[in-house]
């Protein structure tokens, strides 16, 4: 499938996603398990960072994420 | 005597009323928690008020040690025209503070320093040492400010050096939480500005150069349930310049020679990724699962997939394990084997990892988890990690790290 058209359908897949479970409403009393420490997105920021200083090392696909691509480290592809 | 008895009563009834009204009025002693106020109480006066000032809130120290072997055809140490040693090892001596300035602004500042060894030895290193061994430095100092629930703004600083590069890193972004704070919507911009040596593929010096980098993010997160939680992201990066860094890196020709890489001087990159995390109350078990779809002009495309578990063996302490899988086309200029002649001015590369592969990884952590471990160790989180990751086109990482921590809450 040409790049382009995989990146329209994976947008478009995202934005029914979203549209779906957009109207979902948990109630703040409701979220004792959401504030487990595993259910944090970067519930270890160092280690995150340091896998993708490998990735961002070593693969061409850096970047994209929250963080630019490439720049800041003579590593970067 | 029944009138007697009925006044004595009232007299009875109206001083008890008196003394009640009395000790009601007296001034005692003043509390937050003084019940006789008539304004409703404030979160404050019934919690205690916290420190204000500048504190710190948390220190992490991260300590790790790389290894990798492997070989690349952009490397010298082999002989010519066949793929080089990659080897290298890495001491990772990383740094994580959690400073508060006010009720409403954070800071985040991270010191990440690598010492490398034995990174491409015997290329270039007659004249420079950065190949041989290198010490690379960062200062990054993510900064929040939210002033209600609603609206939060971030900024971002970053200065990087290490011997053949200097460079720095600014970025602002903002998000709204949206429907108590049911979902969230964010866009962030970073621009990225490096300078370093540039060095031929034999060791010669050719001045000062520079690359550009700007990138801009959305991102947003949205409940599904008590127990389910959705993000996704977009970004896009346009770099402009020199985009080789490493600058000595070697092509093989078919006559046997050697020549250096060429790179378009520019590039335009997109991802998309999503995540959608579940924690199952009943066994303590957390699953995420992350997708990425990766492009860009110099028709590399990947998709990435990882899959992370957690799960608590007692409840201050969990087990993780993760499992993650890379496949990449490569760039459209990439070659092992350079034909004679060739177009001088043409881009093409041997860089190893800009080449056709796919990689897998897996890592193995354990945590004790800040605040739940018993008395004296409340205040402190431990872990300890082994990743390993090994590509299809001859690259192995092992990585051992250990986690310290403390609150200061």
């Amino acid at each position: 499938m040409p790049p382009m058209k995989t990146l329209r359908w994976v947008l478009a897949a995202t934005m029914l996603a979203s549209t779906v479970t957009g109207c979902a409403i948990v109630p703040k009393n409701r979220r004792e398990h959401l504030a487990d420490p595993t259910m944090k997105p970067d519930e270890d920021v160092m280690r995150d960072r340091a896998h993708a200083r490998i990735h961002d090392a070593r693969e061409g696909a850096a970047g994209g994420d929250g963080e630019p691509a490439g720049g800041g480290c003579g590593c970067g592809n | 005597m029944a009138a007697a008895t009925s006044r004595l009563a009232l007299a009875l009834l109206v001083v008890i009323c008196a003394a009640r009204v009395a000790h009601a009025q007296a001034p005692g002693p003043t509390t937050d928690l003084d019940h006789t106020q008539e304004m409703p109480l404030t979160d404050a006066q019934i919690i205690g008020t916290a420190d204000n000032s500048w504190h710190f809130e948390d220190a992490e120290l991260r300590t790790a040690y790389l290894s990798q072997y492997g070989h690349g055809f952009q490397s010298q140490d082999g002989s010519i025209g066949a793929a080089g040693s990659e080897a290298m090892h890495i001491f990772e001596p990383w740094a994580l503070f959690d400073i508060r300035q006010n009720d409403h602004i954070t800071h985040q500042v991270m010191l990440p320093v690598d010492i490398i060894t034995a990174a491409s030895p015997d290329a270039v290193d007659a004249i420079s040492t950065a190949s041989r061994q290198n010490e690379s430095a960062d200062l990054d100092v993510r900064s929040t400010y939210r002033p209600d629930d609603v609206n939060q703004w971030n900024t971002r600083f970053r200065a990087h050096g290490e011997e053949p590069l200097g460079g720095g890193l600014a970025g602002a972004g903002y998000t709204r939480h949206l429907a108590d704070d049911n979902a969230t919507i964010g866009v962030d911009a970073n621009v990225d500005v490096d300078g370093f040596d540039s060095r031929d593929v034999h060791g010669k010096y050719h001045g000062k150069v520079a690359r550009e980098t700007a990138n801009a993010n959305l991102t947003a997160s949205q409940l599904l349930s008590p127990t389910t939680v959705v993000d996704a992201s977009y970004g896009i990066t346009y770099q402009h310049g020199v985009l080789d860094p490493s600058s000595w890196n070697a092509v093989p020709l078919s006559d046997g020679s050697i020549i250096g890489e060429i790179f378009p001087d520019h590039r335009v990159r997109q991802a998309i990724s999503a995540r959608i995390s579940q924690i199952i109350p009943a066994t303590r078990t957390t699953f995420k699962a992350w997708y990425r779809y990766y492009t860009d002009d110099f028709q590399l495309h990947a998709h990435t997939v990882e899959l992370v578990g957690y799960q608590y063996i007692v409840p201050w302490i969990y087990l993780r394990g993760s499992y993650r899988y890379y496949t990449q086309t490569g760039v459209d200029f990439f070659t092992t084997r350079l034909e004679v002649p060739f177009d001088m001015t043409a881009p093409h590369t041997s860089d190893s990892d800009l080449a056709p592969f796919d990689a897998n990884e897996w890592s193995v952590q354990a945590v004790m988890v800040r605040g739940r471990a018993p008395k004296d160790l409340k205040p402190w989180n431990l872990s300890a990690e082994v990743m390993h990751y090994w590509r299809t086109n001859d690259l192995r990482i092992t990585t051992v790290a250990l986690t310290v921590g403390r609150s200061f809450l």
